[in-house]
């Protein structure tokens, strides 16, 4: 981890509780300004609670988490405004093309000039031509990219995906992949990305977290992580050997 | 297990389906709550025209003047049922969508449709199951309605029903379970059909405001004897057969009214049951041949259209080769 | 643009590209149309039986024949009908009108979207009904429009003023009726977890308003309260309606509206005639009382949207 990184994501014994059973439980976790943060865990670990809480959709039980220093639930409006979401499986209005859906959501993000900036986030997301087409129309994948063009239109500091990948075919994978480090190595973005898939996470991302039963058993780099279970033969090997 | 067994499986699993959602328990009991309500409502209602005749026919012996013109109202128990037929009608009618609408969004829904599909049954024989199950229900609710009409109006009328009135109940019945089952499969077809469940939904209802609601309400507000508070012949103090006599000659309006009531579904059932039960006044007191003779076509309309659109229903079942959701 | 307007211009242009929005406002004001035609077939036949009962009458000799009543009544008769057809089409259209605006927003799944961009949840309420009383208002004023040239086709009755004023009265009520239904369809749509359930409890609710209340404060069946010319009848004498009138009167939100409306209208069999001054001191509490239902809804609705959670959406259809 880079020390003179200040964290742009930190929880602080962060506590989720439904009916009395904790599905996060003090989960303290630090994410540095510019890094790509792969978060993984099995099915029902808690990420997309964890994600709900960092992106104010939720509320905790107990501790806190902070995203650039403002407090997700005293500070909600200043973490709206630094921060990017693409939900799993977003299918948006489906009686409305493109770029009304995504003018839409520029207007709520406060963006003036939104048609011009629905234009450029297509470009810079290879993503043009489909402008006036009904949504009804898309596939899945190219649900996802204006899921993405959404999510980062405003420009934010940190940009939440929660399984970006799933339901996408190789190529649209690929493309996923393409634009998550154009926007990490251009604009700057901290990305956090919920996962459980590895080998998305070995090509993407620099640092990773395990969650498993609402705790984290592990956070390292990726490139210490490989120096460190080197005998080990994959990537898969190591998550179960920290899972368990 | 053999072929009628497999029938038999799904059919109970609608029938317990149904009666674990709470869509379905809370239009029943709504409908059972309605119809209560409705007899007694009735019951105070004539308690009420005879309090009045009463009032009326004291003033008049009081001022000296002839009562003959003063007919006392005459209790008839079954006339007590008007509202819970019409609830019947309205009510029982959704309940009816309710029941074909969830029969298909539940597989839908969560994507059993293609493992049911997958299974060596055939597509006939699963909506056969379904058809049965929900038919089952329908059955059973009717037969909860009209044994609990059957008290209320004993309790209410204070008199037991006779034979023959138990009969007439009996014959609503089963025209009840057949008007029934026509929104039954008009619902379970729009599922079937349509890509978009609620959209299904929504449709259904407006095919039900049409018959159930919309064209018997133009039918009556075409009556001409509607269109003045009090009546027109009223009015003019004009006695029946007079006015029977005038209207003859507008005979062509007033068929066209009867056409355009024709085409609503729910008018037949109905006319047969006002017949049944004696709420028209034609045909109170009327042996069951005369009604038949003169109804018998109503009987014919919703037997036929139940038996349509469930026919209808089992060949796009059958027939619709993506039945479940795509992505 | 505030953001408000921009929420409110969206509800209304996604709910005018609905397809099923589209059939059922089609078949409103179809039905107001047609029930200007209607109105016509009925009262030019009604007239040529009096005349026919007139003729009648004479050979039987009877003299002193009162004159057709139709021409008695007032030129607004013409909308009697459309006084029923909000009543029944126009409050479910909105049901389905407020249902739609919040079940969109979860299957879409964009409420994460909307709930994470910086704008207060006041201002995204609030945009919201304000983008369903456009939708509302754009119904109300197409079948407003569609009925005033319809009546202008009919040959007999023409419109001054006074009864200019009384229509304008007339569809601003319904315009609030509308409104407390679209409301109802919101709050359920927020509330209720299944799809299903959120569209069918607004059913029973509007079943309950419509046909349920009215039977027991006026002892009329479902059929007759659908008739603009008994609609308004009071109910007979008893204890049981007197009772029912003290405490579930208050309650019976479609009597109140159309007793109102039928008085607007001057259809009322209760008072012929009142002028709109009287008819709106009469009908004041009625309209208190829909505002207070309307107030409440909206309370209930913004409480229920603040404490709102998003979950994974399991919606079975």
């Amino acid at each position: 981890m880079k020390k003179n990184n200040r964290f742009i994501i930190e929880t602080k014994s962060l506590t989720k509780k439904y009916d009395g059973k904790a599905v996060l439980d003090n989960l303290n976790l630090a994410v540095a300004e510019g890094e790509i943060f792969g978060f993984l865990g099995h099915n029902g670990a808690g990420k997309t609670t964890t994600v709900n809480i960092l992106t104010t959709l939720l509320v905790p039980t107990s501790g806190s988490a902070e995203i650039c220093g403002f407090d997700t639930v005293k500070g909600s409006m200043e973490v709206k405004k630094s921060i990017g979401y693409l939900p799993e499986n977003v299918k948006f209005y489906d009686n409305l093309t493109a770029s009304e859906n995504l003018e839409y959501f520029a207007k709520l993000s406060g963006i003036k000039n939104s048609k011009e900036k629905v234009t450029e986030v297509l470009e810079f997301i290879e993503f043009t031509g489909i402008e006036h087409k009904k949504l009804g129309e898309f596939s899945k994948g190219m649900r996802q990219r204006i899921g993405i063009a959404q999510a980062i239109m405003h420009e934010p500091k940190v940009l939440f995906l929660d399984e970006p990948t799933s339901g996408l075919d190789p190529m649209g994978i690929k493309k996923l992949r393409e634009v998550i480090l154009k926007l990490n190595r251009e604009k700057r973005m901290t990305i956090f990305m919920n996962t459980h898939l590895l080998s998305e996470v070995a090509k993407v991302c620099t640092t990773i977290g395990v969650l498993n039963h609402g705790k984290l058993v592990y956070k390292e780099t990726l490139e210490n992580m490989l120096k460190r279970f080197s005998d080990e033969e994959s990537l898969e090997d190591i998550y179960f050997t920290i899972g368990e | 297990m053999n072929n009628f067994a497999k029938i038999f499986t799904v059919a109970k699993k609608e029938y317990a389906d149904a009666l674990k959602n709470r869509v379905f328990l809370v239009f029943l009991f709504f409908l059972l709550f309605l119809i209560g309500v409705s007899i007694i409502v009735a019951a105070f209602d004539f308690q009420g025209k005879v309090a009045v005749y009463q009032n009326a026919l004291l003033k008049l012996r009081q001022s000296g003047q002839v009562v003959e013109n003063l007919s006392e109202p005459q209790f008839f128990p079954l006339q007590l049922l008007r509202g819970a037929i019409e609830y019947l009608e309205i009510i029982g009618a959704i309940l009816a969508i309710v029941l074909g609408y969830l029969s298909i969004a539940k597989e839908k829904g969560n994507n059993t449709l293609q493992l049911i599909l997958t299974r060596p049954i055939s597509r006939f024989s699963v909506y056969l199951g379904k058809f049965l199950g929900n038919a089952l229900l329908i059955i059973s609710v009717s037969g909860i309605v009209f044994v609990g009409i059957t008290l209320v109006v004993d309790i209410v009328g204070k008199t037991m029903l006779t034979g023959s009135q138990l009969y007439r109940i009996f014959l609503t019945f089963i025209f009840t379970i057949i008007y029934l089952l026509i929104f039954f499969s008009i619902s379970t077809l729009l599922s079937i059909l349509l890509k978009s469940l609620p959209n299904a939904l929504i449709i259904s209802f407006v095919i039900w405001i049409l018959f159930v609601l919309i064209i018997p309400q133009i039918g009556d507000t075409m009556d001409p004897d509607n269109q003045v508070p009090g009546g027109l012949f009223n009015s003019l103090h004009m006695v029946k057969a007079d006015q029977t006599a005038i209207l003859a000659k507008f005979s062509h309006y007033e068929k066209m009214r009867d056409n355009l009531e024709q085409t609503s579904l729910t008018k037949h059932y109905e006319r047969l049951a006002f017949a049944f039960l004696g709420i028209k006044d034609t045909y109170n007191g009327k042996s069951l041949e005369f009604i038949f003779s003169e109804r018998a076509i109503d009987g014919w309309w919703i037997s036929l259209a139940s038996l349509l659109f469930g026919v209808f229903g089992a060949v796009i079942f059958v027939k619709k080769r993506v039945l479940w959701k795509e992505e | 643009m505030p953001i408000i307007f921009t929420i409110a211009i969206q509800e209304v242009k996604v709910l005018f590209r609905e397809r099923v929005f589209f059939l059922l406002l089609a078949i409103f004001i179809l039905m107001t149309l047609a029930s200007s035609f209607i109105g016509l077939v009925a009262t030019t036949t009604t007239t040529s039986i009096y005349n026919a009962s007139v003729e009648f009458l004479h050979q039987a000799g009877t003299d002193n024949i009162p004159a057709n009543p139709l021409n008695a009544l007032p030129a607004l008769t013409n909308f009697r009908n459309v006084i029923v057809y909000i009543f029944l089409i126009g409050s479910l259209l909105a049901i389905v009108v407020g249902h739609r605006s919040f079940i969109r927003e979860r299957k879409s799944g964009a409420l994460p979207l909307l709930l994470t961009r910086p704008i207060l949840a006041e201002k995204l309420f609030f945009g919201k009904v304000l983008g369903i009383s456009l939708a509302l208002f754009a119904i109300i004023s197409a079948t407003f429009i569609v009925s005033v040239f319809s009546s202008l086709l009919l040959p007999f009755r023409h419109l001054v003023a006074s009864d200019i004023e009384r229509l304008f009265l007339f569809y601003a009520l319904s315009f609030f009726y509308l409104l407390f239904f679209a409301l109802v369809g919101l709050l359920f749509a927020i509330k209720t977890k299944s799809e299903s359930l959120a569209l069918f409890v607004p059913v029973c609710i509007w079943v309950g308003i419509s046909f349920v209340l009215p039977e027991l404060v006026s002892g009329q069946t479902p059929t007759a309260l659908l008739n603009p010319v008994t609609m308004d009848q009071v109910a007979p004498d008893g204890t049981f309606f007197a009772l029912m009138r003290t405490y579930l009167g208050p309650l019976s939100l479609g009597w109140h509206y159309t007793s109102f409306s039928s008085q607007l209208l001057n259809n009322s069999l209760q008072i012929t005639n009142a002028g709109i001054g009287s008819a709106l001191r009469d009908n004041s509490g009625k309209l208190f009382i829909l505002l207070i239902a309307i107030g409440v809804c909206l309370s209930l609705c913004f409480y229920s949207i603040r404490n709102y959670t998003i979950q994974e959406e399991n919606i079975y259809e």
